[in-house]
């Protein structure tokens, strides 16, 4: 009853909290509700867009087509433009263009940039203060670029997988490989499995809506539920028997030869080892001549049918 | 003054493109904006599209010149063309690699409409449309966005993945060569049926994926945002399948899949307060296989006397019985005339016309036919609960929760044979199936900003799945013909008798529901400090913990196998940038388990990584990064005397890898790229026996029978089997463009790997272990006109296998502590004594694939 009670007093609060946040937020100029980033700001301090594009024009010209701004444009200048993410822009106007006076996201570290853009962005990126990439101190504007993007896709630099490439180089040699996920072919993207905004899971990986591995979305035979689970495919995952990006083998299995693929699990040195797997056959018949349901079956417990 | 910019965005873009060889599908998917007037992929065409261009250059597009309707601008592009494509070498293996041929193509297509500055619509702000791909190529793909400002936003993507499979074993079929069976009296057989070697894939595939996903946000910047979409996912196409017990031996099968899910998702997005959205997810996926088996067409190889093709199974059986189809196949008694002694008797006669099949003595076993069919209909519904706050200053936060039952029922099994296996005439097995999958997780994650330097995070991730089934499957139900001297034959007229049941492996013998259960938890939590110590350098340190419950009831009865696995890691998060234009940054972790599901199943990681980035120019950029993941299962096996001693898995894969960019001006470009991976895994291994003995090559022991293990088992080891495929990847691309109208690059890709593996089986295929491919490729791109770009390629696709198949190394002993050395070693005694020629026992599969493009780009 305690825990009852302090969990409904922890909602409580909730609300009361959040106050905290929205008047901190109360100076800033009233704009769209997604652009509402908590920062004191005098709305005497701003100038408007207009005013820079007096300088700027070689950015403002790409207004009516950068997503940030052009609903804006459409909208008589409501909605985000330069000084939702540059800050209050009248100290720089009236410097003359003193660069100090205004935020250049370009300066500042990818941690600070990368703040700017979540105040806005969070909703859509929540993992992502908690993910590999920030911690790595790869910020937004690491693949972003709002004045020049490469691509209209999420304003990227360049388009993927050759944005991911530049960074894991390692990675794209294993996308060169005799066998591999069409990714350089373009009809699979990185981002089909991985969200680089940083997911509750490693390596940034996606799932499906049911905590399935996110191959199941496209490989939908795996799924299941079967009757009869090859537990090793839940509890290792597709990994434990495939190389995703790339592989020299067949199937991107992990080795070339079936055989020695099973009994790594299934020979008698692991027999009583490792749980549930007992003795398996050892044998040298391909071990897929008569296993064939390997992923799971609904009729058969050793995956024959 | 706009074609003079236009076309040197286009060649940038190009030169961005050709740096990786990005293919031309993946070039329109990310197309630059429309209102650039890009040329972007004046991919390929064929020769008449190329004699064709003189055509359209006197049609002279006006791409200066955008459309405006009605208050848009629109624009189009249109990329025609064609590939001309000639493969020498393995056609499967081209296929299963590459699957580009000749033929005209629609490369690519684009609409674009894009208000004018100023206006305002009603319905609709901006619409893309693009596709390419279509005519043939292996990969298409469509995609539709359109959006109105607030009001919605809508996209779709339609791609079409065709795949033809076909590693094919060449040389290598589990049947050796040279193994007949004899057309009429095996004392003098008038002919010969060879025993057919399988050579193409027992697991071909020649599939087609096609994957829809559409999505609609309405109202997405308000207070409350809805959002609906739809994903269909259709797999369907003929496969081979090896088949267990099919009537007395083992078939391979023709499966014919459809598969297909259709996914269904409703949403709400509140904003309740700045910075804090609430969300309400409802998806539900249906799923339906409707696959079905039937006998491979190329198994049908004799025909019975009323013209009947059959099969005579054991496609693949390599050591026993040591002649193809014996005698022993056959219901004597029944056989008539045909059988007089054990060395004397006919199973096979002469074909009625020449070249049909022979005709098989109607007492010999056989299948006529096979149908295995089992449709599966599975709807998984979840509840998603989402939030995210970051209104609480310093303080970011979110986390949800699901709820997901997923319902698979297959109410509907049938299984028959017909044929002869003894004295059974058919076989049928009839039954129904329910699986559930329930489960439930909570992620949530927390991240204080404690002081300006000091963060803190906390993310806990719970899942806990169970998931019950039961199959009802009836044994298989037999009818007979009765065993009697001259009755046990396939076309015996009588009335059929009901047998005793057939069974298959795994599954009882009485009309019994098997039972099966399995559930997993899983527990992690990541607790993070991080430092930034200053404005160029940041430090995290992670501790992990996780906690991972497996449970799983097998076959009829109560025991079940339940194992928990602790697990605890650090990482180390390492930035740092020592001058603006170079970053590094860096992680190291290490975690240890108590106890792992199976051998591969690490009890030690350790994971290592590392990447940099200079640019000491502009147009200068060096990267490079180490990735290495170790790790290790020492568990020691206690149980099982001959094969007692530690698992010994070990596995790593490094990789370290170079990449320099130099991009001095818009006439020239130059990427370099070199990585080399080291992949290796071991594991103690036994094996029940060792290389066929039926093969060439096989190997034997001292005495004389194939490779035994001196144990009291007759297993082979355990041994060290291990695969060490060490591979380098290097790439190097060149641009050039002299003016505004011609743009060109070049480059070659190559990924070698030379490594080997154990040698457990003379059977088993190695080649891709010392192998090598290759694709050297040229562009050429001429701005004919402006809005009409004219461009050629060639790509060439290698792919060889330096050496046979087999793998090189054998071992010196069955011992634990065995060394391993060259299978061709002179002094290799005891279960080894490899044969092989160095030849080997397989050709190397290899192909040349020449594929020249033409294609003109055209803008109106």
């Amino acid at each position: 009853m305690k825990r009852l009670l302090s969990c409904i007093a922890l909602i409580a609060l909730v609300p009361r909290l959040s106050q905290a946040g929205h008047l901190y937020a109360q100076g800033a100029k009233k704009q769209a509700t997604l652009v509402s980033k908590p920062a004191t700001v005098n709305p005497a301090d701003l100038v408007g867009s207009d005013v820079c594009a007096t300088c700027h024009a070689d950015v403002a010209k790409k207004f009516d087509s950068n997503p940030h701004s052009k609903l804006a444009m459409e909208h008589g200048g409501k909605g985000v433009t330069c000084e939702s993410c540059h800050g209050p822009g009248r100290a720089h106007v009236e410097g003359g263009g003193d660069v100090t006076k205004i935020v250049q996201l370009s300066k500042l570290s990818a941690k600070d940039a990368s703040a700017t853009c979540l105040g806005c962005h969070a909703g859509a990126h929540p993992n992502f203060e908690r993910s590999p990439h920030a911690k790595a101190d790869v910020g937004c504007t690491s693949c972003h670029s709002v004045h020049s993007a490469g691509t209209e896709v999420a304003l990227l630099k360049v388009d993927q997988p050759k944005l991911c490439y530049q960074c894991h180089t390692e990675i794209k040699p294993q996308f060169s490989q005799p066998f591999h996920h069409r990714v350089d072919e373009g009809l699979v993207k990185c981002t089909d499995c991985h969200d680089p905004h940083g997911t509750f899971g490693a390596n940034n990986l996606r799932s499906t809506a049911d905590q399935n591995a996110i191959c199941t979305k496209c490989h939908t035979e795996t799924r299941g539920p079967f009757v009869f689970e090859h537990a090793a495919v839940k509890a290792e995952g597709c990994v434990g028997c495939h190389t995703p990006h790339g592989s020299q083998n067949a199937r991107l299995l992990n080795v070339p030869n079936i055989n020695q693929l099973c009994n790594q699990c299934h020979s008698p040195v692991s027999g009583s080892t490792v749980h549930g797997i007992n003795a398996g056959s050892a044998d040298v018949t391909p071990c897929i001549s008569c296993h064939t349901m390997i992923h799971g079956s609904n009729v058969n417990p050793a995956f024959i049918r | 003054m706009l074609q003079r910019q236009t076309v040197r965005r286009w060649k940038v873009y190009f030169k961005r493109l050709a740096m990786t060889k990005i293919d031309w599908l993946a070039r329109l998917l990310h197309k630059l904006p429309a209102g650039n007037a890009v040329r972007r992929n004046a991919g390929r065409g064929g020769v008449a599209l190329l004699l064709m261009t003189g055509i359209a250059v006197a049609q002279s597009p006006a791409a200066d010149a955008p459309v405006v309707q009605n208050h848009y601008v629109i624009r189009q592009t249109a990329d025609l063309g064609g590939h001309i494509v000639g493969v020498s070498g393995s056609g499967s293996m081209y296929d299963t690699l590459v699957n580009l041929h000749s033929g005209p193509r629609v490369l690519g297509q684009t609409y674009t409409m894009t208000p004018v500055a100023g206006s305002k619509h009603p319905l609709l702000d901006n619409l893309s449309a693009m596709s390419g791909g279509f005519g043939g190529d292996p990969n298409n793909f469509a995609k539709l966005d359109f959006s109105k400002g607030k009001l919605y936003e809508f996209n779709g993507i339609f791609r079409r993945d065709r795949q033809y499979f076909d590693y094919d074993l060449l040389g290598n079929p589990s049947i050796p060569s040279g193994l007949n069976i004899p057309i009429g009296p095996s004392t003098a057989p008038t002919g010969l049926l060879a025993w057919q070697q399988q050579r193409q894939s027992p697991v071909m595939f020649n599939t087609v994926r096609r994957m829809t996903d559409t999505g609609l946000t309405l109202l997405p910047l308000s207070k409350v945002t809805f959002r609906v979409g739809y994903s269909q996912n259709i797999f369907q196409g003929p496969t081979l399948s090896p088949g267990r017990s099919i009537g007395k031996y083992d078939s391979l099968l023709a499966e014919y899949q459809r598969n297909s899910t259709d996914d269904f998702l409703g949403a709400i997005d509140w904003k309740p307060w700045q910075l804090t959205r609430i969300t309400f997810e409802e998806q539900v996926d249906h799923y339906k296989a409707d696959s079905y088996f039937t006998l491979a067409p190329s198994e049908l190889t004799v025909q019975e006397a009323d013209g009947t093709p059959a099969s005579l199974g054991n496609w693949d059986i390599a050591s026993t019985p040591a002649t193809p189809y014996p005698i022993a196949s056959c219901n004597t008694g029944s056989m008539g005339s045909a059988y007089t002694n054990s060395t004397t008797y006919t199973i096979l006669s002469a074909p009625q016309t020449p070249g049909g099949r022979p005709i098989i003595n109607a007492a010999c076993d056989v299948i006529t036919s096979y149908l295995r069919s089992q449709p599966t209909r599975t709807i998984y519904p979840t509840e998603l609960l989402r939030f995210q706050s970051s209104s609480i200053r310093n303080i970011q936060t979110n986390g949800d929760v699901r709820y997901s039952v997923g319902n698979s029922t297959m109410p509907h099994y049938y299984e028959n044979f017909q044929g002869l296996d003894g004295a059974i005439r058919s076989a049928t097995f009839t039954g129904s199936t329910v699986a559930q999958r329930r489960m439930v997780s909570i992620d949530y994650g927390l991240t204080w900003q404690a002081t300006k330097t000091i963060g803190l995070s906390d993310q806990v991730n719970f899942s806990n799945l169970h998931q019950p089934g039961n199959a009802n499957i009836t044994p298989g139900i037999t009818q007979n013909a009765p065993t009697t001297a001259g009755n046990e034959t396939i076309n015996y007229a009588g009335a059929l008798l009901s047998g005793a049941n057939y069974t298959v492996s795994g599954n009882p013998t009485g009309a019994v529901p098997l039972y099966a259960y399995f559930g997993q938890k899983f527990l992690t939590n990541n607790a993070t400090v991080s430092w930034e110590a200053s404005s160029r350098a940041t430090l995290s340190l992670t501790y992990r913990y996780q906690a991972h419950t497996i449970i799983q009831t097998s076959g009829t009865g109560p025991a079940s196998n339940l194992i928990g696995i602790d697990e605890n890691g650090g990482i180390l998060n390492a930035a740092y940038r020592p001058t603006s234009n170079w970053k590094m940054n860096g992680s190291v972790e290490i975690a240890y388990a108590d106890n792992a599901l199976t051998p591969i199943g690490a009890r030690q990681t350790k994971r290592y990584r590392f990447h940099t980035t200079y640019k000491p120019r502009p147009w200068a950029t060096v990267s490079g990064s180490y990735n290495d993941l170790e790790r290790h299962n020492n568990t020691n096996n206690t149980g099982t005397p001959s094969a007692d001693g530690p698992l010994g898995h070990v596995d790593h894969n490094r990789n370290v890898s170079l990449d320099v960019v130099l991009a001095p001006n818009e006439h020239y470009s130059f990427d370099v790229n070199y990585a080399y991976m080291d992949v290796y895994t071991s594991t103690n291994i036994c094996y029940f026996s060792g290389a066929s003995a039926t093969l060439a090559g096989a190997a034997s022991g001292s005495t004389g029978k194939p490779n035994l293990c001196p144990s009291v088992l007759t297993d082979w080891g355990p041994v060290k089997d291990f695969m060490d495929a060490p591979t380098q990847y290097a790439s190097i691309n060149a641009t050039y463009s002299p003016n505004k109208v011609f743009w060109s690059s070049m480059g070659y890709r190559i990924s070698a790997v030379s490594g080997n593996q154990f040698f457990a089986d003379a059977q088993q295929v190695n080649g891709s272990l010392q192998s090598a491919y290759q694709t050297p490729y040229v562009n050429i791109a001429w701005t004919v006109h402006p809005g009409l770009i004219w461009q050629a390629e060639y790509n060439y696709y290698g792919y060889g296998e330096g050496g046979p198949s087999g793998a090189p190394l054998c071992s010196t002993s069955t011992g634990a502590s065995a060394v391993v050395v060259p299978c061709n070693t002179t002094t290799l005694a005891g279960p080894t004594g490899l044969t092989e020629p160095s030849s080997g026992l397989t050709a190397p599969r290899n192909f040349h694939g020449n594929v020249v493009t033409l294609a003109i780009h055209y803008e109106f």
